[in-house]
Protein backbone atom coordinates (compact mmCIF):
# COMPACT_ATOMS: atom_id res chain seq x y z
CA UNK A 1 0.00 0.00 0.00
CA UNK A 2 1.70 3.18 -0.85
CA UNK A 3 0.50 7.00 0.15
CA UNK A 4 0.89 6.71 4.01
CA UNK A 5 -0.14 9.00 6.22
CA UNK A 6 2.69 10.64 7.07
CA UNK A 7 2.23 10.74 11.06
CA UNK A 8 1.50 14.46 10.50
CA UNK A 9 -0.77 14.38 13.90
CA UNK A 10 2.65 14.59 16.24
CA UNK A 11 5.26 16.27 13.43
CA UNK A 12 5.70 19.80 11.54
CA UNK A 13 6.15 18.94 8.32
CA UNK A 14 7.41 21.11 5.06
CA UNK A 15 8.91 20.11 1.75
CA UNK A 16 10.18 22.01 -0.80
CA UNK A 17 13.71 21.80 -2.74
CA UNK A 18 16.41 23.35 -3.52
CA UNK A 19 20.42 22.27 -4.04
CA UNK A 20 19.14 20.26 -6.89
CA UNK A 21 17.07 18.03 -4.80
CA UNK A 22 13.65 17.73 -3.07
CA UNK A 23 13.80 18.46 0.59
CA UNK A 24 12.24 17.63 3.43
CA UNK A 25 11.78 18.97 7.03
CA UNK A 26 10.48 17.51 9.93
CA UNK A 27 10.15 19.03 13.25
CA UNK A 28 8.80 17.54 16.66
CA UNK A 29 6.75 20.53 17.09
CA UNK A 30 4.65 21.22 14.71
CA UNK A 31 3.95 25.03 16.15
CA UNK A 32 7.21 25.74 15.26
CA UNK A 33 7.76 24.72 11.95
CA UNK A 34 8.36 27.95 10.66
CA UNK A 35 11.24 29.22 12.42
CA UNK A 36 12.75 25.53 11.56
CA UNK A 37 11.84 26.36 8.25
CA UNK A 38 13.35 29.59 8.15
CA UNK A 39 16.70 28.18 9.93
CA UNK A 40 16.99 25.80 7.23
CA UNK A 41 16.83 27.82 4.24
CA UNK A 42 19.35 30.27 5.62
CA UNK A 43 21.85 27.39 5.47
CA UNK A 44 20.80 26.00 2.43
CA UNK A 45 21.17 29.08 0.22
CA UNK A 46 24.87 29.82 2.19
CA UNK A 47 25.19 26.47 0.93
CA UNK A 48 24.41 26.81 -2.36
CA UNK A 49 26.17 30.17 -2.52
CA UNK A 50 29.40 28.79 -1.63
CA UNK A 51 29.49 25.52 -2.94
CA UNK A 52 27.21 24.94 -5.86
CA UNK A 53 29.06 24.19 -9.11
CA UNK A 54 26.23 25.07 -11.53
CA UNK A 55 26.12 28.89 -10.41
CA UNK A 56 28.72 30.77 -12.04
CA UNK A 57 28.63 33.60 -9.05
CA UNK A 58 29.34 30.89 -6.21
CA UNK A 59 32.30 30.59 -4.54
CA UNK A 60 33.36 27.36 -5.36
CA UNK A 61 33.09 28.31 -9.28
CA UNK A 62 34.95 31.29 -8.82
CA UNK A 63 37.73 28.87 -7.22
CA UNK A 64 37.62 26.93 -9.74
CA UNK A 65 38.44 29.77 -12.01
CA UNK A 66 41.20 31.01 -10.42
CA UNK A 67 43.26 27.71 -10.57
CA UNK A 68 46.72 28.85 -10.09
CA UNK A 69 46.04 31.35 -7.56
CA UNK A 70 45.59 31.22 -3.86
CA UNK A 71 42.00 32.47 -3.41
CA UNK A 72 40.22 34.25 -0.47
CA UNK A 73 37.12 32.24 0.74
CA UNK A 74 34.41 32.38 3.35
CA UNK A 75 34.71 30.46 6.41
CA UNK A 76 31.39 27.95 5.44
CA UNK A 77 33.95 27.42 1.61
CA UNK A 78 36.69 26.75 3.64
CA UNK A 79 34.44 24.07 5.87
CA UNK A 80 32.76 22.43 3.39
CA UNK A 81 36.74 22.36 1.32
CA UNK A 82 37.98 20.43 4.38
CA UNK A 83 34.96 17.96 4.76
CA UNK A 84 35.90 17.19 1.42
CA UNK A 85 39.21 16.64 2.53
CA UNK A 86 38.81 14.48 5.01
CA UNK A 87 36.25 12.45 3.09
CA UNK A 88 38.98 12.08 0.67
CA UNK A 89 41.55 11.42 3.76
CA UNK A 90 39.48 8.37 5.11
CA UNK A 91 37.96 6.65 2.19
CA UNK A 92 41.83 6.52 0.94
CA UNK A 93 41.21 8.58 -2.33
CA UNK A 94 38.24 6.87 -2.70
CA UNK A 95 35.96 9.99 -2.30
CA UNK A 96 37.50 12.77 -4.32
CA UNK A 97 36.92 16.38 -4.65
CA UNK A 98 39.19 16.88 -7.85
CA UNK A 99 36.60 15.34 -10.11
CA UNK A 100 34.96 18.41 -11.26
CA UNK A 101 36.17 18.14 -14.52
CA UNK A 102 35.53 14.32 -14.99
CA UNK A 103 31.76 15.38 -14.44
CA UNK A 104 31.71 18.05 -17.26
CA UNK A 105 33.38 15.73 -19.38
CA UNK A 106 30.28 13.26 -18.74
CA UNK A 107 27.83 15.50 -19.26
CA UNK A 108 27.52 16.32 -16.36
CA UNK A 109 27.62 20.30 -16.55
CA UNK A 110 24.65 21.97 -15.39
CA UNK A 111 22.11 21.04 -12.63
CA UNK A 112 20.61 17.68 -13.43
CA UNK A 113 16.95 19.00 -13.39
CA UNK A 114 18.04 20.59 -16.80
CA UNK A 115 20.52 17.65 -17.90
CA UNK A 116 18.76 16.07 -21.10
CA UNK A 117 17.88 12.27 -20.30
CA UNK A 118 19.33 11.73 -24.07
CA UNK A 119 21.77 13.09 -26.08
CA UNK A 120 24.50 12.56 -29.19
CA UNK A 121 28.07 10.30 -28.47
CA UNK A 122 30.65 11.88 -26.66
CA UNK A 123 34.26 11.17 -26.26
CA UNK A 124 34.98 9.34 -23.04
CA UNK A 125 38.45 8.33 -21.87
CA UNK A 126 39.63 6.54 -18.79
CA UNK A 127 42.23 9.30 -16.82
CA UNK A 128 42.80 9.39 -12.97
CA UNK A 129 41.40 12.64 -11.86
CA UNK A 130 43.97 15.08 -10.28
CA UNK A 131 43.65 13.82 -6.71
CA UNK A 132 42.72 15.13 -3.31
CA UNK A 133 46.35 16.42 -2.64
CA UNK A 134 46.23 18.87 -5.07
CA UNK A 135 43.77 21.11 -3.29
CA UNK A 136 45.13 23.20 -0.37
CA UNK A 137 42.83 25.02 2.48
CA UNK A 138 43.91 27.00 4.85
CA UNK A 139 41.16 27.69 7.28
CA UNK A 140 43.06 30.34 9.47
CA UNK A 141 44.09 32.53 6.95
CA UNK A 142 40.49 31.50 4.75
CA UNK A 143 42.17 30.91 1.27
CA UNK A 144 42.71 27.91 -0.73
CA UNK A 145 44.62 27.11 -3.99
CA UNK A 146 43.98 25.00 -6.58
CA UNK A 147 46.98 23.80 -9.58
CA UNK A 148 45.81 25.18 -13.23
CA UNK A 149 43.46 22.15 -14.95
CA UNK A 150 41.68 21.38 -11.38
CA UNK A 151 38.18 21.82 -10.83
CA UNK A 152 36.48 20.87 -7.47
CA UNK A 153 33.52 19.33 -6.91
CA UNK A 154 31.68 18.99 -3.66
CA UNK A 155 28.68 17.12 -4.95
CA UNK A 156 29.38 13.85 -2.27
CA UNK A 157 29.79 16.02 0.78
CA UNK A 158 28.39 19.11 0.53
CA UNK A 159 24.79 18.28 0.16
CA UNK A 160 25.20 16.12 3.87
CA UNK A 161 27.33 18.85 5.25
CA UNK A 162 23.70 20.78 4.27
CA UNK A 163 21.89 18.44 5.95
CA UNK A 164 24.01 18.11 9.01
CA UNK A 165 24.04 22.42 9.80
CA UNK A 166 20.68 22.73 8.76
CA UNK A 167 19.11 20.15 10.83
CA UNK A 168 21.03 21.55 13.80
CA UNK A 169 20.01 25.12 12.87
CA UNK A 170 16.20 23.82 12.44
CA UNK A 171 16.66 22.16 15.67
CA UNK A 172 18.08 25.25 17.84
CA UNK A 173 15.61 27.64 15.92
CA UNK A 174 12.53 25.70 17.04
CA UNK A 175 13.66 24.18 20.41
CA UNK A 176 12.32 20.86 18.81
CA UNK A 177 13.85 17.10 17.36
CA UNK A 178 14.61 18.04 13.55
CA UNK A 179 15.08 16.03 10.72
CA UNK A 180 16.61 17.32 7.57
CA UNK A 181 15.89 15.25 3.95
CA UNK A 182 18.02 16.35 1.78
CA UNK A 183 17.48 14.15 -1.90
CA UNK A 184 17.45 11.38 0.67
CA UNK A 185 20.45 12.31 2.34
CA UNK A 186 19.58 12.47 5.90
CA UNK A 187 20.22 14.17 9.29
CA UNK A 188 18.79 14.07 12.13
CA UNK A 189 19.33 16.75 15.46
CA UNK A 190 17.87 17.24 18.91
CA UNK A 191 15.18 15.09 20.99
CA UNK A 192 13.36 12.32 18.12
CA UNK A 193 10.14 11.23 18.34
CA UNK A 194 8.76 8.34 20.58
CA UNK A 195 10.41 5.03 18.84
CA UNK A 196 13.22 7.14 16.70
CA UNK A 197 12.64 9.07 13.48
CA UNK A 198 11.37 6.35 10.83
CA UNK A 199 12.99 6.34 7.61
CA UNK A 200 12.29 4.32 4.38
CA UNK A 201 15.12 3.14 2.72
CA UNK A 202 15.31 2.56 -0.88
CA UNK A 203 17.18 3.53 -4.17
CA UNK A 204 15.19 6.80 -5.10
CA UNK A 205 14.71 9.45 -2.57
CA UNK A 206 11.37 10.53 -4.61
CA UNK A 207 9.68 7.01 -4.28
CA UNK A 208 6.11 7.79 -2.18
CA UNK A 209 5.75 6.68 1.56
CA UNK A 210 4.79 3.34 1.87
CA UNK A 211 3.36 0.58 4.32
CA UNK A 212 5.62 -1.92 2.16
CA UNK A 213 9.30 -0.73 1.87
CA UNK A 214 11.95 -1.41 4.25
CA UNK A 215 11.65 1.11 7.17
CA UNK A 216 14.55 1.47 10.04
CA UNK A 217 14.64 3.93 12.59
CA UNK A 218 17.51 6.35 14.22
CA UNK A 219 17.30 8.45 17.39
CA UNK A 220 20.68 10.55 16.20
CA UNK A 221 23.23 11.01 13.31
CA UNK A 222 22.46 10.18 9.77
CA UNK A 223 21.69 8.59 7.14
CA UNK A 224 22.53 8.66 3.56
CA UNK A 225 22.30 6.62 0.41
CA UNK A 226 24.31 6.69 -2.80
CA UNK A 227 22.49 5.01 -5.81
CA UNK A 228 23.96 5.02 -9.40
CA UNK A 229 20.11 4.15 -10.65
CA UNK A 230 18.65 7.59 -10.07
CA UNK A 231 20.84 10.36 -11.59
CA UNK A 232 21.44 8.72 -15.14
CA UNK A 233 21.17 10.15 -19.10
CA UNK A 234 22.64 8.56 -21.88
CA UNK A 235 24.83 9.62 -24.62
CA UNK A 236 24.69 7.82 -27.66
CA UNK A 237 24.73 4.06 -26.72
CA UNK A 238 26.20 4.66 -23.49
CA UNK A 239 23.98 4.85 -19.74
CA UNK A 240 26.34 7.35 -17.34
CA UNK A 241 25.74 8.27 -13.92
CA UNK A 242 27.20 10.78 -11.48
CA UNK A 243 29.23 8.62 -9.17
CA UNK A 244 32.66 8.83 -10.51
CA UNK A 245 36.04 6.48 -9.61
CA UNK A 246 38.58 8.86 -9.33
CA UNK A 247 40.99 6.20 -10.67
CA UNK A 248 39.47 6.22 -13.95
CA UNK A 249 37.15 9.55 -14.22
CA UNK A 250 34.26 7.65 -15.39
CA UNK A 251 31.25 6.22 -13.19
CA UNK A 252 31.84 3.87 -10.87
CA UNK A 253 31.34 0.29 -12.33
CA UNK A 254 31.39 -1.77 -9.40
CA UNK A 255 28.95 -4.66 -8.23
CA UNK A 256 26.51 -2.24 -6.01
CA UNK A 257 24.33 -0.02 -7.16
CA UNK A 258 22.96 1.24 -4.08
CA UNK A 259 24.55 1.48 -0.76
CA UNK A 260 23.13 3.14 2.28
CA UNK A 261 25.18 3.77 5.57
CA UNK A 262 24.19 5.06 8.78
CA UNK A 263 26.51 6.81 11.10
CA UNK A 264 26.99 9.44 13.74
CA UNK A 265 26.47 12.46 10.74
CA UNK A 266 24.94 12.77 7.55
CA UNK A 267 28.67 13.64 5.88
CA UNK A 268 30.16 10.20 7.73
CA UNK A 269 27.01 7.82 6.02
CA UNK A 270 27.00 9.45 2.48
CA UNK A 271 31.16 9.63 2.54
CA UNK A 272 30.71 5.96 2.83
CA UNK A 273 28.12 5.14 0.65
CA UNK A 274 29.75 6.55 -1.70
CA UNK A 275 32.95 5.11 -1.00
CA UNK A 276 31.40 1.42 -0.89
CA UNK A 277 30.20 2.14 -4.53
CA UNK A 278 33.25 3.19 -5.84
CA UNK A 279 35.80 1.09 -4.11
CA UNK A 280 33.19 -1.95 -5.50
CA UNK A 281 34.70 -5.55 -5.02
CA UNK A 282 36.22 -4.03 -2.18
CA UNK A 283 33.26 -1.83 -0.98
CA UNK A 284 31.57 -4.31 1.79
CA UNK A 285 34.65 -5.13 3.16
CA UNK A 286 35.76 -1.48 3.68
CA UNK A 287 32.11 -0.75 5.57
CA UNK A 288 32.69 -3.98 7.46
CA UNK A 289 36.25 -2.23 8.82
CA UNK A 290 34.54 0.40 9.92
CA UNK A 291 31.92 -0.86 11.74
CA UNK A 292 29.34 0.95 10.20
CA UNK A 293 25.57 -0.18 9.47
CA UNK A 294 25.31 -0.75 5.78
CA UNK A 295 22.32 -1.93 3.53
CA UNK A 296 23.69 -2.60 -0.27
CA UNK A 297 21.62 -3.28 -3.67
CA UNK A 298 23.70 -5.40 -5.89
CA UNK A 299 23.75 -5.08 -9.48
CA UNK A 300 20.70 -7.57 -9.56
CA UNK A 301 19.18 -6.50 -6.83
CA UNK A 302 20.23 -8.59 -3.95
CA UNK A 303 20.29 -6.69 -0.85
CA UNK A 304 23.30 -7.12 1.67
CA UNK A 305 22.77 -5.86 5.65
CA UNK A 306 25.55 -5.31 7.22
CA UNK A 307 27.37 -3.73 10.63
CA UNK A 308 24.27 -4.35 13.08
CA UNK A 309 21.77 -3.04 9.85
CA UNK A 310 18.43 -4.81 10.78
CA UNK A 311 16.85 -7.31 9.16
CA UNK A 312 12.91 -6.14 7.64
CA UNK A 313 10.67 -6.53 10.32
CA UNK A 314 7.69 -8.63 9.72
CA UNK A 315 4.81 -6.22 8.94
CA UNK A 316 2.00 -5.77 11.81
CA UNK B 1 88.91 -20.34 47.16
CA UNK B 2 85.38 -20.71 47.08
CA UNK B 3 83.07 -18.15 46.26
CA UNK B 4 80.31 -16.43 48.46
CA UNK B 5 76.45 -17.26 47.00
CA UNK B 6 74.83 -14.30 49.12
CA UNK B 7 71.49 -14.33 46.69
CA UNK B 8 68.46 -15.52 49.04
CA UNK B 9 65.58 -16.98 47.56
CA UNK B 10 63.78 -13.80 48.12
CA UNK B 11 66.49 -11.79 46.69
CA UNK B 12 66.19 -13.65 43.60
CA UNK B 13 62.57 -13.55 43.07
CA UNK B 14 62.81 -9.37 44.02
CA UNK B 15 65.27 -9.55 40.67
CA UNK B 16 63.30 -11.79 38.80
CA UNK B 17 60.08 -9.18 39.58
CA UNK B 18 62.48 -6.48 38.13
CA UNK B 19 63.09 -8.59 35.24
CA UNK B 20 59.72 -8.94 34.70
CA UNK B 21 58.63 -5.13 34.64
CA UNK B 22 61.72 -4.37 32.53
CA UNK B 23 60.67 -6.94 29.86
CA UNK B 24 57.31 -5.71 29.63
CA UNK B 25 58.86 -2.08 29.65
CA UNK B 26 60.42 -2.64 26.70
CA UNK B 27 57.32 -5.22 25.47
CA UNK B 28 55.41 -1.83 25.83
CA UNK B 29 57.89 0.48 24.22
CA UNK B 30 57.99 -1.41 21.21
CA UNK B 31 54.69 -1.48 20.47
CA UNK B 32 54.27 2.06 20.89
CA UNK B 33 57.09 2.46 18.92
CA UNK B 34 55.63 0.44 15.71
CA UNK B 35 52.28 1.97 16.22
CA UNK B 36 54.12 5.52 15.78
CA UNK B 37 55.59 4.22 13.08
CA UNK B 38 52.49 3.10 11.44
CA UNK B 39 50.74 6.04 11.97
CA UNK B 40 53.24 7.63 10.10
CA UNK B 41 53.85 5.66 7.18
CA UNK B 42 49.73 5.89 6.61
CA UNK B 43 49.80 8.98 6.67
CA UNK B 44 53.26 9.78 4.20
CA UNK B 45 52.91 6.72 1.72
CA UNK B 46 50.31 7.45 -0.46
CA UNK B 47 48.20 3.98 -1.42
CA UNK B 48 45.59 3.35 -4.37
CA UNK B 49 42.12 3.97 -4.05
CA UNK B 50 40.93 0.61 -4.33
CA UNK B 51 42.97 -0.78 -0.69
CA UNK B 52 40.82 -0.87 2.66
CA UNK B 53 41.96 1.91 4.80
CA UNK B 54 40.56 1.51 8.26
CA UNK B 55 40.13 5.23 10.24
CA UNK B 56 37.41 6.97 11.96
CA UNK B 57 35.29 8.87 9.53
CA UNK B 58 35.43 11.71 11.77
CA UNK B 59 38.59 12.77 14.01
CA UNK B 60 41.47 14.35 13.96
CA UNK B 61 42.93 15.50 11.24
CA UNK B 62 45.60 17.46 9.34
CA UNK B 63 44.83 19.89 6.32
CA UNK B 64 47.95 20.90 4.18
CA UNK B 65 48.48 24.60 4.08
CA UNK B 66 49.27 26.74 0.67
CA UNK B 67 52.46 27.70 2.63
CA UNK B 68 53.14 23.92 3.48
CA UNK B 69 52.23 24.45 6.74
CA UNK B 70 49.86 22.03 8.33
CA UNK B 71 46.69 22.66 10.90
CA UNK B 72 45.59 20.37 12.87
CA UNK B 73 41.58 20.54 13.36
CA UNK B 74 39.07 18.08 15.49
CA UNK B 75 35.54 17.42 14.35
CA UNK B 76 33.44 16.39 17.84
CA UNK B 77 31.53 13.66 17.08
CA UNK B 78 29.34 11.48 19.28
CA UNK B 79 30.64 8.63 21.13
CA UNK B 80 28.96 5.68 19.23
CA UNK B 81 27.91 4.84 15.68
CA UNK B 82 24.05 4.82 16.00
CA UNK B 83 22.55 1.47 15.01
CA UNK B 84 19.01 1.44 13.64
CA UNK B 85 17.04 0.14 14.89
CA UNK B 86 13.89 -2.47 13.16
CA UNK B 87 10.62 -0.95 13.22
CA UNK B 88 7.56 -3.03 12.63
CA UNK B 89 5.29 -0.06 12.37
CA UNK B 90 4.35 1.18 9.54
CA UNK B 91 3.89 5.12 8.61
CA UNK B 92 7.65 6.34 7.92
CA UNK B 93 8.21 10.04 8.19
CA UNK B 94 11.07 9.81 5.33
CA UNK B 95 12.80 8.18 2.45
CA UNK B 96 16.81 8.04 1.97
CA UNK B 97 17.11 6.88 -1.33
CA UNK B 98 19.62 7.98 -4.46
CA UNK B 99 18.89 11.98 -4.70
CA UNK B 100 16.44 13.08 -7.19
Amino acid sequence: MTGVEPAGAELGIADGRALGCGTRLLVTRPERRAAARAAMDRVLLEIDEACSRFRADSEISRLNASAGKVVGVSKLLAEALETALRAARVTNGAVDPTVGAALRMIGYDRDFAGLPAAGGPIRLFARAVPGWRSLHVDSASRTAWLPAGVEVDLGATAKALASDLAAEAAARASGAGALVSLGGDIAVSGPPPDGGWRIQVGEDSGAPLSDDEETIAIQQGGIATSSTTVRRWRRGAVELHHLIDPATGLPADGPWRTVTVAARSCVEANTASTAAIVLGDAGDAWLEAMGLPARLVGRHGEVVRLGGWPEPQPLR
Amino acid sequence: MPTENTSSPSTRDRGLRRLNRLTMAITGGAVASLGAFASTAAATIPGSSGTLKVAALSSTSATSNVDGATTTTTTPTPAATPTPTPTASSKPVAVSGGSK
